[in-house]
């Protein structure tokens, strides 16, 4: 029990997976589907921040997450890996970019339409 | 000066696009004579990288001087050349194209804004052909998606949904390859693409590793808009702009299949499936799959863009086929990169041409347009007779390496999948011949202007000769073979 609530960023990642990739592909709003988008995205992040997590991949026996710095430094001591924080960050910038793209698609497909549904845009293509 | 190039080549085009927006404040005009001279450059910068890298090894470039499996480092072998050069190619002859079509289809005041974007998308193109790292391709890929939804989008109207479709598909398609990213550095704890070979050499039987190839596969499938993924392909290709279907069709349909081979051989490589053959089991039906369904949709669809659209999900189902396919299969998949982009080329520019004379979509509304426009059906024909895969063209090598690759790894089955497609590509292409030059008449009128002209024939007349240009070029693919560490 302790062992499967321990994962629980590693829980949320998947639920948040799910939701976002639910939402960006079955919402018939288009507004809705820039939403599960982000929460898709989002869901990745925290993944990349859960795996900064040094003691987690430990049990594969390999050198996975050590930090450039304490390269030399004694494996015991319980650190974080800045590399993926670091990706996160360029994740973020690319993600609010698209998000911005989207939205500002969605500005334009309602002014010129007056609808943001799926079902009814088909019919427009 | 030769160890700086690769960076170079990317670094002209993003600092040209910034140039152009700047430019915009005082003149509309300076855009295309900059995203002409830009692509320029770009493309003497990736021939003189593939001529030095002919005579030895691979180009490292340390980003920042940081070490390799710490910073990121951008490696150019004989394979990142190659596909460098089929993008600035591609990019400088839809550059070319792009002014007359342009200047009609886009508004005036937002024309600097166009070529502002089409340089990002040629940067961001570049940096994956040069990137040898992971997490540094999944940037430069979003680079060149951004810049192409926005892009489609120039259109107007109806665009503006296609590249909706085309975004959100995108995006998760890229958040797949991210996610992919994550596992791989979650099992190696590293982004290099040489380190992560070396390291996973260990790990092959680890779960991590494995789904980290599946999310990889998924996202670049929808990127490249593999069979089952394609939905948001046929109609960014209808409705974009006449050169953004161009650039789009050749280069960066091509940069994303390059996205796969360069993870399937260089980071994951033949070892791995050969443990897993399931993995590359299920690839090839899932392609076979492609090629035969694009093939089908092409005959029934009546929009020429469109149709040549689904041509195009036939024909990346002929590619990821190929990797699957052993040692010809990466000579097949090699030559089809560039084979295909110069088939697809004329076509699409020869479309984006009737459009832009005639606003002719459908391919009914073709009727003699042969010998009303001789020299611009001709280019089409020519791409056309290449694409069913007449000997000597383009269309037939590729058709000739997964014959030999076929009957190399004693999969015949293939070969049938090759044979239908090819007597499906000659149903819907020969629709088109029968009605540009069989049906109706109409009188003589003006021929595409030069610029949108003499692209497509260049294209044309190499797609039909392609099969002599390859017979001495061969050299080429060896090299690429022998690079990967195949043999």
């Amino acid at each position: 029990m302790v062992d499967i609530l321990g994962y629980y960023n590693y829980w949320g990642f998947v639920i948040l997976l799910a939701i976002g990739l639910y939402g960006a592909l079955a919402c018939e709003n288009l507004f809705k589907k820039m939403v599960g988008l982000s929460i898709f995205q989002t869901a990745i992040f925290l993944l990349f921040i859960s795996i900064a997590d040094v003691g987690t991949f430990e049990t594969l026996g390999l050198k996975s997450g050590t930090a450039p710095i304490f390269w030399e430094e004694i494996h015991e001591y319980r650190y974080v890996n800045p590399v993926p924080h670091v990706l996160v960050l360029t994740g973020i910038v690319v993600a609010a970019a698209t998000l911005a793209v989207g939205l500002a698609l969605i500005i334009r497909i309602y002014r010129e339409y007056g609808t943001l549904n799926e079902e009814e845009l088909r019919w427009e293509l | 000066m030769i160890e700086h190039l690769p960076v170079l080549a990317v670094a002209v085009s993003l600092l040209g696009s910034f140039t152009v927006v700047l430019t915009s404040l005082y003149t509309r005009k300076a855009g295309y004579p900059l995203s002409l001279s830009i692509t320029f450059i770009q493309l003497v910068m990736a021939v003189v990288i593939l001529m030095n890298i002919n005579s030895g090894g691979a180009i490292s470039y340390w980003l920042g001087g940081w070490r390799p499996p710490w910073g990121i480092e951008y490696r150019v072998d004989i394979l990142g050349a190659y596909v460098l050069v089929i993008v600035t190619i591609f990019s400088f002859l839809a550059t070319v194209y792009a002014r007359k079509t342009v200047e009609k289809e886009i508004d005036p005041e937002k024309q600097p804004y166009f070529y502002t974007l089409w340089l990002l998308l040629v940067s961001g193109m570049a940096g994956v052909a040069v990137t040898g790292d992971l997490f540094n391709l999944f940037v430069f890929l979003e680079i060149a998606s951004l810049a192409t939804y926005a892009l489609i989008a120039m259109a107007g109207k109806r665009a503006l949904i296609a590249s909706f479709n085309y975004l959100v598909l995108g995006a998760v398609g890229i958040s797949f390859y991210l996610l992919g990213t994550a596992f791989l550095y979650a099992a190696t704890g590293t982004l290099n693409m040489l380190d992560a070979r070396a390291l996973l050499t260990l790990i092959y039987d680890s779960r991590i590793v494995q789904l980290s190839f599946v999310f990889y596969f998924i996202g670049l499938a929808m990127k490249m808009a593999l069979f089952p993924f394609h939905v948001w392909q046929p109609n960014a290709y209808e409705h974009s702009p006449s050169a953004v279907t161009v650039i789009i069709s050749t280069a960066l349909a091509k940069v994303n299949a390059y996205a796969l081979f360069r993870l399937i051989f260089s980071v994951y490589t033949v070892k791995f499936f050969q443990n897993y053959g399931t993995i590359f089991e299920l690839t090839a039906i899932v392609a076979s799959a492609g090629i035969i369904a694009g093939s089908v949709l092409a005959i029934m669809e009546r929009s020429l863009k469109k149709m040549l659209a689904y041509s195009s999900v036939a024909n990346v189902g002929y590619i990821v086929l190929a990797f699957t396919l052993g040692k010809w299969g990466i000579y097949a998949a090699a030559a089809h990169l560039l084979n295909h982009s110069l088939m697809k080329a004329a076509l699409f520019m020869v479309a984006g041409g009737f459009i832009y004379r005639l606003g002719v979509r459908r391919i009914d509304e073709l009727e003699g347009l042969g010998r009303a426009m001789p020299l611009s059906s001709a280019a089409f024909a020519m791409a056309a007779v290449s694409m069913i895969g007449i000997p000597p063209s383009a269309g037939f090598v590729t058709k000739l390496f997964i014959l030999l690759a076929s009957l190399d790894t004693g999969r015949f089955v293939f070969i049938a999948v090759m044979i239908a497609s090819s007597l499906l590509s000659l149903v819907y292409f020969w629709r088109v011949i029968e009605i540009l030059y069989m049906k109706g008449h109409r009188e003589r009128m003006d021929e595409l202007p030069a610029s949108m002209l003499y692209p497509a024939l260049i294209m044309g007349v190499l797609s039909i000769l392609a099969g002599i240009l390859w017979f001495f070029s061969i050299d080429i693919l060896d090299e690429i073979v022998i690079a990967l560490g195949v043999v």
